[in-house]
């Protein structure tokens, strides 16, 4: 994409500079923004030290959307119910990566199968909530909120760690979500995370004298004491700009200048993927990141295909993304939450794909987990009058996990209600 | 007393300057710029008593004290704004001759260019396909090859798919055009009510038959809609009313029925939610897509609901909720919200609730009550409201004389977060500022630099090289830029062309010097008055452009590709400001 005349990077760079003026600008009228619409807002720089940064520990949420498929991603190959469930999308026990003598890991896993070998990968068999429900949005909405009313009951819940925990830390970067529409868990009114595809995204679109042009424009005025209930929107319009101003610049000097250890692949989820390497060897302060792989709902002929296509390339991504880590400080920080809103139906329909199910396996990663399987596996062969997997672990049990042991934060305001930790990390 | 249009200084919204430059313009028709109407309480009452519809007097006394607006071009363009689409110069000098209750009405009564006879639909049964895309087991569709029925699959969501984004195209044309703008203003505010999602009612005929439906009655009575909707067969599609039966009622049309449809959180119990379950139970979307009441699946026994027993059934039980003192109040509070954008005042909000109770529903005295209420034009109101995604869009069309095509505006959905029929959940679409997320006024301007051909896609030998030879991050860039470098393919690949002659309108303007120009287009196409700074930056610019484009100063009218650019350029800039964004 480009504007008629090619933008040069030194030129925005500049012109992300004088983004930063205007915030200086805002920074000293504080006191008018607190007067202003919703909450006060602060400047996306490093505050100094807060409870937030204590650990420094951080948790990417690795939303697999549209409905994985557990049995495919981690093979119950021993038992005879499965392969009469599946009669043309079962692995065969040689086919599968071996976990244990029980189960296999797709075959298109195998950076997950070497990390699983070096304990770096913990499985969760079977997570899910009682009373399933079908809908990708609806159960998506469920695991977003930690909370069976969805969002009817409320922010999401890495928004509430944002709100409750962190409520006094003013770092904008706090929770970043790196791709197209943000997940509803992230979504918080009083401190918006900052969203982004890539760094240039936070970009208008133009020749570099209208950038500049626009800019001004956004920035106008932002010493003037907002008088009317107009000027005071559009005030809080031009804090968001000068918001995004200022992150794209930051955001751009950190992702355009880290150098990876590894080669990842030239797909946007690895570049994800890649974009939080780059902000945990920043001076960046982001504790959560959130990524999405979609393209789960695979109900057609196609599944096994397309399947192992989506597989592969989140293989590829994490394999990248861990060799970049390796030996580095932001190793021990790091850990990763694979999640997906169901499973799939146990028996294929007759297109040799699979339906809308429950249960699946959450995967963890990182150098602090206990590798292994935990939880329990779901019986292939007692289903639910749906025809679906049992849930075993209530996934709230493992968001607990996640807040409590490792990002130190307490869980139950954020999970409405008291959810054990399972003893997985450290 | 307090006059409602206090203004602020130094822009030329304020004290007839609009006006000014619209008697330069002699195209259009004259207005007459000292037309100011004092409207006194007793004067609205008495005028607004003699027409058909019109609120009455229980409601209107409620207003203390007695405040008075004046009709200049500010009012006529908030009205415009709230009830429209915005409105142009021209629009604005015809609103001024009209006056309130001449623009109101014609605002309600206005049907200039909807077809009412839709074009005939294709539904999945030509193709062998019932409802939920399960092959009929009598279809000739048997008797083809595998291949051949993949194919006849794929034809059908092409031809279904197709049909919609055209109803789309059609439904924003009217918009654009201001063909008939209260009914789609409505229409919109209807469509993030009643909300319904296309990702979970697979068949678009459903969806393309309730939005006809819902646009055929935006304006009519609340009560009809809600009557409607427990029998609309995308709705009960989309609210799992199609498993619901006798044995094992489904909530979660009675529970959103409840919730969002009449009466609001904290005004019904669960239990009510299981008793008007098993009411609605029987009310099926048939294998046609039409409505059908399966009695056998119904639960004819007596519920108790909201402190009433009786053998309800979907009708009795619209019926009673309707009756529910909170019902009024929730809808009008829908209602000001979405018109007014901030929540209503209680005093406020019983007012309106008892001119929808005493006008039975009916939604255009509640309507014309609100385009004649002074408070309707207080400061807090006028200019402060949050467009959404598809309105921004629309009012910059409307005002560029830009029609653009269901496939652009599909594409271009995505990008913003608001597409047709794909609400972000049951509770509709944000309202306000939760619209604004840091990226959302970029996506918007760059969405309207491609319509208005500002950007052009990647060369293809570029994306060859750098999907090559550079490093991970710029290739995936090039991959990750997917939506806006699909929109700007779409584009050039149907060979868009904006079209909107901006010099014609331009040279009838008067405008002459480059302050003029950018004057007057921030006029012209802001939904309200420039900030302070805004004017001379904009001038600034083209002071600028003119000198890398190597333009002479002056001389704005001349047939040139380089002004045409410039223009498009500074439509681009200025619909991308904050501004543009506040109607």
């Amino acid at each position: 994409m480009s504007a008629p005349r090619a933008l040069d990077r030194r030129e925005l760079l500049a012109a992300g500079a004088a983004g930063l003026g205007a915030a200086a600008c805002a920074a000293a009228g504080e006191g008018l923004a607190a007067s202003g619409v919703g909450a006060p807002r602060a400047v996306t720089q490093p505050a100094l030290a807060r409870p937030a940064a204590e650990t420094g520990r951080a948790l990417v949420v690795l939303e697999m959307f549209g409905g994985n498929d557990g049995l495919s991603t981690l093979v119950p190959h021993q038992d005879d119910a499965y392969h009469r469930a599946r009669p043309t999308l079962r692995f065969r026990p040689e086919e599968t990566l071996r976990v244990t003598d029980e189960r296999g890991l797709h075959p298109t896993l195998e950076n997950l199968h070497r990390l699983y070998h070096a304990g770096r990968l913990a499985a969760v068999e079977g997570v899910g909530f009682p009373a399933p429900v079908y809908s990708h949005f609806r159960s998506q909405e469920i695991w977003h909120t930690a909370r069976r009313e969805g969002r009817a009951s409320g922010p999401g819940w890495l928004a509430r760690v944002r709100e409750g925990a962190w409520g006094d830390d003013p770092d904008r970067m706090l929770a970043v979500h790196i791709g197209g529409d943000m997940p509803y868990s992230m979504w918080s009114e009083r401190h918006p995370a900052i969203s982004f595809r890539v760094a240039s995204d936070l970009e208008w679109l133009g020749t570099p004298e209208q950038q500049l042009a626009f800019r001004r424009a956004a920035a106008e005025e932002c010493a003037e004491l907002a008088r009317t209930e107009r000027e005071r929107m559009l005030e809080e319009l031009r804090a968001r700009l000068r918001d995004s101003q200022i992150a794209a610049a930051r955001l751009a000097e950190i992702t355009e200048s880290y150098r990876p250890r590894s080669e990842y692949p030239p797909e946007p989820f690895a570049a994800a993927l890649r974009s939080v390497a780059a902000l945990l060897d920043s001076d960046a302060r982001t504790r959560i990141y959130s990524v999405v792989l979609s393209n789960f709902d695979t109900h057609g002929a196609v599944q096994r295909t397309k399947h192992a296509r989506l597989l592969a390339q989140l293989d590829r991504a994490l394999g990248a993304f861990f060799a970049d880590l390796q030996g580095t400080a932001a190793e021990q920080r790091v850990l990763v939450l694979c999640w997906s809103e169901f499973g799939r139906r146990v028996a294929e329909n007759v297109s040799h794909g699979t339906d809308h199910g429950a249960a699946g396996p959450a995967l963890l990663l990182g150098a602090g987990v206990r590798g292994g399987l935990h939880g329990q596996h779901p019986s292939v062969s007692d289903v639910d009058g749906d025809g679906n997997l049992v849930h075993t672990t209530d996934f709230r049990r493992v968001y607990a996990t996640c807040l409590e042991r490792w990002l130190g934060v307490p869980a139950t305001d954020v999970l409405g209600g008291r959810y054990a930790p399972l003893p997985i990390l450290g | 007393m307090q006059r409602v249009n206090r203004q602020p200084q130094g822009h030329l919204w304020a004290g007839g300057s609009r006006a000014d430059w619209m008697r330069v313009g002699a195209a259009t028709n004259d207005p007459t710029p000292s037309m100011r109407m004092s409207w006194s309480l007793a004067a609205l009452l008495s005028a607004s008593m003699a027409v058909p519809g019109a609120p009455s007097a229980g409601g209107l006394q409620a207003v203390q004290p007695a405040p008075e607006f004046v009709w200049d071009a500010r009012a006529v363009e908030h009205l415009l704004n709230r009830a429209g689409f915005g409105g142009t110069g021209a629009e604005i000098a015809r609103g001024l001759e009209l006056g309130p209750e001449g623009l109101i009405d014609e605002l309600l009564s206005a049907r200039r260019a909807w077809v009412d006879t839709e074009p005939a639909l294709f539904r999945w049964e030509d193709f062998g396909l019932d409802h939920m895309q399960v092959t009929l087991e009598s279809a000739p569709y048997y008797q083809h090859s595998t291949e051949e029925q993949i194919a006849m699959c794929k034809d059908a969501r092409v031809v279904d798919r197709n049909q919609f984004l055209e109803l789309y195209q059609r439904w924003f044309a009217s918009m654009a055009r201001s063909d008939d703008p209260l009914r789609d203003r409505m229409t919109l505010f209807w469509h993030g009510f009643f909300t319904t999602s296309w990702e979970v009612v697979k068949r678009k005929y459903e969806l393309i038959r309730q939005f006809q439906w819902l646009r055929r009655e935006a304006l009519g009575s609340y009560a009809d809609l809600l009557h409607g909707i427990v029998r609309d067969p995308a709705m009960l599609q989309f609210l799992d009313q199609t498993a619901s039966s006798k044995q094992h009622p489904n909530e979660n049309l009675a529970r959103e029925l409840l919730e969002l449809f009449s009466l609001g959180e904290g005004h019904y119990t669960e239990l009510d939610v299981r008793e008007a379950a098993r009411a609605l139970t029987g009310n099926r979307c048939a294998s046609d897509g039409s409505f059908e009441f399966l009695s056998g699946a119904h639960d004819a026994g007596p519920k108790t609901i909201l402190d009433r027993t009786e053998t309800f059934d979907d009708r009795a039980l619209v019926e009673h909720l309707l009756a529910q003192e909170e019902c009024p109040r929730w809808v009008a509070r829908r209602l000001l919200r979405w018109f007014e954008g901030l929540e209503p005042e209680p005093e406020r909000l019983e007012r309106y609730a008892r001119v929808l109770r005493q006008e039975q529903f009916e939604l255009r005295p509640f309507l014309r009550t609100l385009a004649l209420d002074p408070a309707f034009y207080r400061d807090e109101v006028v200019g402060t409201r949050v467009l959404s995604p598809i309105e921004h869009l629309a009012f910059a069309c409307h005002k560029l004389e830009i029609e653009p095509d269901g496939h652009f505006l599909n594409k271009a959905g995505v990008i913003l977060g608001q597409s047709f029929y794909l609400p972000p959940s049951v509770k509709g679409w944000p309202e306000g500022l939760d619209w604004i997320t840091n990226d959302a006024l970029l996506r918007r301007g760059n969405v309207l630099g491609a319509l208005l051909g500002m950007l052009e896609a990647t060369p293809e030998a570029t994306a060859i090289e750098a999907a090559s030879g550079r490093a991970a991050t710029e290739r995936a860039e090039v991959m990750v830029r997917g939506d806006l470098e699909i929109l700007v393919r779409t584009l050039e690949g149907r060979r868009w062309e904006p079209g909107a002659d901006l010099r014609a309108r331009l040279a009838a303007s008067g405008a002459r010097t480059d302050a003029e120009v950018a004057a007057w287009l921030l006029e012209e196409w802001l939904p309200g008055p420039p900030a302070r700074g805004t004017p001379r930056v904009v001038s600034g610019w083209i002071a600028s452009e003119r000198a890398t484009r190597g333009l002479l100063a002056g001389a704005w009218l001349d047939d040139d590709v380089a002004r045409t650019e410039l223009l498009r350029a500074l439509a681009h800039l200025i619909f991308s400001l904050p501004e543009a964004h506040l109607g």
